[in-house]
Protein backbone atom coordinates (compact mmCIF):
# COMPACT_ATOMS: atom_id res chain seq x y z
CA UNK A 1 0.00 0.00 0.00
CA UNK A 2 2.98 2.33 -0.33
CA UNK A 3 1.64 3.16 -3.73
CA UNK A 4 -1.55 4.43 -2.18
CA UNK A 5 0.25 6.67 0.29
CA UNK A 6 2.20 8.31 -2.51
CA UNK A 7 -0.96 8.94 -4.50
CA UNK A 8 -2.68 10.27 -1.43
CA UNK A 9 0.02 12.77 -0.63
CA UNK A 10 0.56 13.98 -4.17
CA UNK A 11 -3.06 14.28 -5.25
CA UNK A 12 -4.82 15.25 -2.05
CA UNK A 13 -4.67 18.96 -2.75
CA UNK A 14 -5.71 18.51 -6.34
CA UNK A 15 -8.81 16.55 -5.39
CA UNK A 16 -9.61 18.97 -2.61
CA UNK A 17 -9.31 21.95 -4.95
CA UNK A 18 -11.64 20.37 -7.46
CA UNK A 19 -14.16 19.47 -4.78
CA UNK A 20 -13.98 22.95 -3.32
CA UNK A 21 -14.66 24.52 -6.71
CA UNK A 22 -17.61 22.20 -7.14
CA UNK A 23 -19.18 22.68 -3.76
CA UNK A 24 -17.83 26.01 -2.55
CA UNK A 25 -17.64 24.77 1.00
CA UNK A 26 -14.60 23.64 2.93
CA UNK A 27 -16.23 20.99 5.09
CA UNK A 28 -18.07 19.33 2.24
CA UNK A 29 -14.94 19.39 0.10
CA UNK A 30 -12.97 17.63 2.83
CA UNK A 31 -15.68 15.00 3.13
CA UNK A 32 -15.78 14.39 -0.60
CA UNK A 33 -12.00 14.18 -0.77
CA UNK A 34 -12.01 11.57 1.97
CA UNK A 35 -14.66 9.61 0.08
CA UNK A 36 -12.66 9.73 -3.15
CA UNK A 37 -9.56 8.32 -1.52
CA UNK A 38 -11.59 5.74 0.33
CA UNK A 39 -12.88 4.64 -3.04
CA UNK A 40 -9.36 4.52 -4.41
CA UNK A 41 -8.19 2.56 -1.39
CA UNK A 42 -10.83 -0.11 -1.84
CA UNK A 43 -10.06 -0.33 -5.56
CA UNK A 44 -6.38 -0.85 -4.88
CA UNK A 45 -7.14 -3.36 -2.17
CA UNK A 46 -9.13 -5.40 -4.68
CA UNK A 47 -6.09 -5.17 -6.95
CA UNK A 48 -7.95 -3.43 -9.71
CA UNK A 49 -5.65 -1.53 -11.99
CA UNK A 50 -6.12 2.15 -12.56
CA UNK A 51 -4.27 3.25 -15.65
CA UNK A 52 -4.54 7.00 -15.46
CA UNK A 53 -4.71 7.94 -11.82
CA UNK A 54 -5.22 11.65 -12.36
CA UNK A 55 -8.08 11.21 -14.81
CA UNK A 56 -9.62 8.56 -12.56
CA UNK A 57 -9.48 10.92 -9.60
CA UNK A 58 -11.06 13.73 -11.61
CA UNK A 59 -13.82 11.45 -12.72
CA UNK A 60 -14.61 10.04 -9.31
CA UNK A 61 -14.46 13.45 -7.69
CA UNK A 62 -16.83 15.02 -10.16
CA UNK A 63 -19.22 12.08 -9.93
CA UNK A 64 -19.25 12.15 -6.15
CA UNK A 65 -19.77 15.91 -6.15
CA UNK A 66 -22.64 15.56 -8.60
CA UNK A 67 -24.37 12.98 -6.48
CA UNK A 68 -23.72 15.09 -3.42
CA UNK A 69 -25.36 18.07 -5.13
CA UNK A 70 -28.32 15.91 -6.07
CA UNK A 71 -28.72 14.77 -2.51
CA UNK A 72 -28.53 18.20 -0.95
CA UNK A 73 -30.44 20.06 -3.63
CA UNK A 74 -33.22 21.14 -1.35
CA UNK A 75 -30.95 22.08 1.52
CA UNK A 76 -28.69 24.31 -0.53
CA UNK A 77 -31.65 26.05 -2.11
CA UNK A 78 -32.89 26.80 1.35
CA UNK A 79 -29.50 28.13 2.29
CA UNK A 80 -29.61 30.76 -0.43
CA UNK A 81 -32.88 32.03 0.86
CA UNK A 82 -31.43 32.49 4.29
CA UNK A 83 -29.34 35.68 4.26
CA UNK A 84 -27.90 35.08 7.71
CA UNK A 85 -25.92 32.10 6.48
CA UNK A 86 -24.51 34.04 3.54
CA UNK A 87 -23.34 36.96 5.59
CA UNK A 88 -21.21 34.83 7.86
CA UNK A 89 -19.48 32.99 5.05
CA UNK A 90 -19.10 35.94 2.71
CA UNK A 91 -15.66 36.97 3.80
CA UNK A 92 -14.12 33.60 3.20
CA UNK A 93 -15.88 32.80 -0.02
CA UNK A 94 -14.66 33.76 -3.43
CA UNK A 95 -16.94 35.55 -5.81
CA UNK A 96 -16.59 33.10 -8.69
CA UNK A 97 -17.27 30.08 -6.53
CA UNK A 98 -20.41 31.76 -5.23
CA UNK A 99 -21.51 32.55 -8.78
CA UNK A 100 -20.81 28.98 -9.84
CA UNK A 101 -23.14 27.78 -7.13
CA UNK A 102 -26.05 29.50 -8.82
CA UNK A 103 -25.51 27.93 -12.20
CA UNK A 104 -26.92 24.68 -13.43
CA UNK A 105 -25.08 21.46 -12.78
CA UNK A 106 -23.77 20.82 -16.28
CA UNK A 107 -22.26 24.28 -16.67
CA UNK A 108 -20.83 24.06 -13.21
CA UNK A 109 -19.06 20.80 -13.90
CA UNK A 110 -17.72 21.95 -17.24
CA UNK A 111 -16.43 25.25 -15.93
CA UNK A 112 -14.80 23.62 -12.95
CA UNK A 113 -13.02 21.13 -15.15
CA UNK A 114 -12.15 23.90 -17.59
CA UNK A 115 -10.48 25.87 -14.84
CA UNK A 116 -8.25 22.87 -14.19
CA UNK A 117 -6.94 23.04 -17.78
CA UNK A 118 -8.42 19.71 -18.75
CA UNK A 119 -8.62 18.89 -22.45
CA UNK A 120 -11.97 18.46 -24.18
CA UNK A 121 -11.27 14.78 -24.69
CA UNK A 122 -10.92 14.19 -20.97
CA UNK A 123 -14.01 16.28 -20.29
CA UNK A 124 -15.95 13.92 -22.54
CA UNK A 125 -14.70 10.98 -20.53
CA UNK A 126 -15.46 12.58 -17.21
CA UNK A 127 -18.83 14.17 -17.85
CA UNK A 128 -20.22 12.16 -20.74
CA UNK A 129 -21.16 15.30 -22.66
CA UNK A 130 -20.67 15.01 -26.42
CA UNK A 131 -17.41 16.34 -27.80
CA UNK A 132 -19.18 18.52 -30.33
CA UNK A 133 -21.26 20.33 -27.74
CA UNK A 134 -18.50 21.09 -25.26
CA UNK A 135 -17.27 24.21 -27.06
CA UNK A 136 -20.78 25.57 -27.36
CA UNK A 137 -21.67 24.81 -23.76
CA UNK A 138 -18.47 26.34 -22.49
CA UNK A 139 -18.82 29.59 -24.37
CA UNK A 140 -22.39 29.96 -23.17
CA UNK A 141 -21.52 29.02 -19.63
CA UNK A 142 -18.75 31.61 -19.50
CA UNK A 143 -21.16 34.30 -20.60
CA UNK A 144 -23.73 33.19 -18.08
CA UNK A 145 -21.12 33.24 -15.36
CA UNK A 146 -20.09 36.78 -16.19
CA UNK A 147 -23.73 37.81 -16.12
CA UNK A 148 -24.14 36.11 -12.76
CA UNK A 149 -21.11 37.83 -11.31
CA UNK A 150 -22.17 41.27 -12.45
CA UNK A 151 -25.51 40.92 -10.81
CA UNK B 1 -25.35 38.49 -30.93
CA UNK B 2 -25.33 36.03 -33.76
CA UNK B 3 -23.20 36.80 -36.74
CA UNK B 4 -23.74 33.57 -38.48
CA UNK B 5 -26.72 34.88 -40.42
CA UNK B 6 -24.96 37.94 -41.75
CA UNK B 7 -21.97 36.29 -43.20
CA UNK B 8 -21.60 32.57 -43.72
CA UNK B 9 -17.85 32.84 -43.26
CA UNK B 10 -18.14 34.37 -39.77
CA UNK B 11 -17.36 32.17 -36.83
CA UNK B 12 -19.81 30.84 -34.29
CA UNK B 13 -19.11 31.30 -30.58
CA UNK B 14 -18.45 27.60 -30.38
CA UNK B 15 -15.71 27.76 -32.98
CA UNK B 16 -14.08 30.71 -31.29
CA UNK B 17 -14.10 28.91 -27.98
CA UNK B 18 -12.57 25.84 -29.53
CA UNK B 19 -10.01 27.96 -31.34
CA UNK B 20 -8.88 29.52 -28.07
CA UNK B 21 -8.67 26.14 -26.39
CA UNK B 22 -6.72 24.76 -29.31
CA UNK B 23 -9.19 21.95 -29.89
CA UNK B 24 -9.57 22.14 -33.70
CA UNK B 25 -7.43 20.61 -36.40
CA UNK B 26 -4.69 22.47 -38.24
CA UNK B 27 -6.58 22.91 -41.46
CA UNK B 28 -9.55 24.61 -39.83
CA UNK B 29 -7.24 26.65 -37.68
CA UNK B 30 -5.48 28.09 -40.72
CA UNK B 31 -8.81 29.02 -42.26
CA UNK B 32 -9.93 30.73 -39.08
CA UNK B 33 -6.75 32.71 -38.70
CA UNK B 34 -7.19 33.96 -42.21
CA UNK B 35 -10.73 34.99 -41.42
CA UNK B 36 -9.77 36.75 -38.20
CA UNK B 37 -7.30 38.85 -40.16
CA UNK B 38 -10.06 39.97 -42.52
CA UNK B 39 -13.15 40.24 -40.33
CA UNK B 40 -13.15 42.92 -37.68
CA UNK B 41 -16.26 41.66 -35.95
CA UNK B 42 -14.91 38.20 -35.45
CA UNK B 43 -11.63 39.60 -34.27
CA UNK B 44 -13.45 41.65 -31.66
CA UNK B 45 -15.43 38.64 -30.53
CA UNK B 46 -12.26 36.60 -30.30
CA UNK B 47 -10.78 39.27 -28.11
CA UNK B 48 -13.88 39.42 -25.89
CA UNK B 49 -14.01 35.68 -25.46
CA UNK B 50 -10.32 35.57 -24.62
CA UNK B 51 -10.86 38.24 -22.00
CA UNK B 52 -13.81 36.31 -20.59
CA UNK B 53 -11.72 33.20 -20.24
CA UNK B 54 -8.79 35.10 -18.79
CA UNK B 55 -10.99 36.77 -16.19
CA UNK B 56 -12.58 33.47 -15.27
CA UNK B 57 -9.29 31.66 -14.87
CA UNK B 58 -7.76 34.47 -12.91
CA UNK B 59 -10.66 34.82 -10.53
CA UNK B 60 -10.89 31.09 -9.93
CA UNK B 61 -7.17 30.94 -9.23
CA UNK B 62 -8.00 32.88 -6.07
CA UNK B 63 -9.07 29.55 -4.66
CA UNK B 64 -6.03 29.21 -2.50
CA UNK B 65 -5.53 25.79 -1.04
CA UNK B 66 -1.91 25.97 -0.02
CA UNK B 67 -2.91 26.41 3.59
CA UNK B 68 -4.85 23.15 3.57
CA UNK B 69 -3.24 20.46 5.64
CA UNK B 70 -3.29 16.92 4.37
CA UNK B 71 -5.00 14.89 7.08
CA UNK B 72 -3.99 11.36 7.81
CA UNK B 73 -5.96 8.87 5.81
CA UNK B 74 -8.40 6.77 7.77
CA UNK B 75 -9.67 3.78 5.92
CA UNK B 76 -12.67 3.17 8.09
CA UNK B 77 -15.98 2.86 6.46
CA UNK B 78 -18.26 5.81 6.65
CA UNK B 79 -21.20 5.27 8.98
CA UNK B 80 -24.12 3.64 7.32
CA UNK B 81 -26.92 6.05 6.62
CA UNK B 82 -30.36 4.83 7.60
CA UNK B 83 -32.61 3.70 4.83
CA UNK B 84 -35.70 5.51 3.78
CA UNK B 85 -38.25 6.03 6.49
CA UNK B 86 -41.14 4.07 5.12
CA UNK B 87 -39.12 0.89 4.92
CA UNK B 88 -38.04 1.23 8.49
CA UNK B 89 -41.67 1.72 9.43
CA UNK B 90 -42.71 -1.55 7.81
CA UNK B 91 -39.93 -3.47 9.44
CA UNK B 92 -40.82 -2.11 12.81
CA UNK B 93 -44.40 -3.24 12.56
CA UNK B 94 -43.46 -6.62 11.13
CA UNK B 95 -41.01 -7.22 13.96
CA UNK B 96 -43.53 -6.16 16.57
CA UNK B 97 -46.19 -8.46 15.13
CA UNK B 98 -43.78 -11.38 14.95
CA UNK B 99 -42.72 -10.92 18.55
CA UNK B 100 -46.30 -10.62 19.70
CA UNK B 101 -47.38 -13.81 17.92
CA UNK B 102 -44.36 -15.76 19.07
CA UNK B 103 -44.70 -14.74 22.69
CA UNK B 104 -48.44 -15.39 22.80
CA UNK B 105 -47.94 -18.85 21.28
CA UNK B 106 -45.22 -19.59 23.79
CA UNK B 107 -47.34 -18.55 26.75
CA UNK B 108 -50.37 -20.42 25.46
CA UNK B 109 -48.42 -23.61 24.96
CA UNK B 110 -46.76 -23.40 28.34
CA UNK B 111 -50.10 -22.84 30.03
CA UNK B 112 -51.58 -25.92 28.36
CA UNK B 113 -48.67 -28.22 29.01
CA UNK B 114 -48.56 -27.23 32.65
CA UNK B 115 -51.92 -28.78 33.29
CA UNK B 116 -51.23 -31.88 31.26
CA UNK B 117 -47.85 -32.51 32.80
CA UNK B 118 -48.86 -32.07 36.40
CA UNK B 119 -52.11 -33.91 36.39
CA UNK B 120 -51.79 -37.34 35.01
CA UNK B 121 -54.47 -39.42 36.59
CA UNK B 122 -57.79 -38.58 37.89
CA UNK B 123 -59.24 -41.49 39.75
CA UNK B 124 -62.87 -41.69 40.55
CA UNK B 125 -63.52 -43.85 43.58
CA UNK B 126 -66.68 -45.70 42.83
CA UNK B 127 -66.50 -48.04 45.85
CA UNK B 128 -69.43 -46.43 47.56
CA UNK B 129 -72.67 -47.20 45.95
CA UNK B 130 -74.40 -44.53 44.07
CA UNK B 131 -78.06 -44.45 44.57
CA UNK B 132 -79.69 -42.08 42.20
CA UNK B 133 -82.89 -42.18 44.14
CA UNK B 134 -81.33 -40.59 47.21
CA UNK B 135 -81.39 -36.84 47.51
CA UNK B 136 -78.23 -35.06 46.31
CA UNK B 137 -76.81 -34.07 49.69
CA UNK B 138 -76.78 -37.67 50.91
CA UNK B 139 -74.72 -38.98 48.01
CA UNK B 140 -70.96 -39.20 48.19
CA UNK B 141 -68.15 -39.45 45.62
CA UNK B 142 -64.42 -39.09 46.05
CA UNK B 143 -61.95 -37.85 43.42
CA UNK B 144 -58.18 -38.36 43.74
CA UNK B 145 -55.95 -36.27 41.62
CA UNK B 146 -52.49 -37.81 41.33
CA UNK B 147 -49.53 -36.28 39.49
CA UNK B 148 -46.74 -37.97 37.47
CA UNK B 149 -44.69 -39.16 40.40
CA UNK B 150 -47.67 -40.59 42.20
CA UNK B 151 -48.15 -37.80 44.70
CA UNK B 152 -51.59 -36.83 45.56
CA UNK B 153 -52.15 -33.20 44.68
CA UNK B 154 -55.58 -32.62 46.04
CA UNK B 155 -57.48 -34.33 48.74
CA UNK B 156 -60.51 -36.30 47.91
CA UNK B 157 -63.52 -34.19 47.64
CA UNK B 158 -66.43 -35.63 49.51
CA UNK B 159 -70.01 -34.73 49.33
CA UNK B 160 -70.08 -32.86 46.15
Amino acid sequence: MNNFKDIYNTYYKLVYRLAFKFLGNHDNAVDITQDVFLHLYSQLKLKREIYNTKAWLYKVTSNLCMSFLNKTKRITKHEYENPAVDEVDNEKNIEVVEALKKMNKRDRVLLTLYSEDISYKEMVEITGIKFTSIGKTLSRALKKLKHEMER
Amino acid sequence: MKWKGNNSKCMSDEMIQMYIDNEIDEFEKAGMEKHFAECENCNLRLYEQKKLIFDFKQSISLVNIESIEIPEFKHEKTPVIARKKYRLFYWKWAAAAAILIASSLFIYKKHNTNIQDDVRYIIFDMSSEVDANKPLHEQSMSIYIIDKSGKQIENNINNL
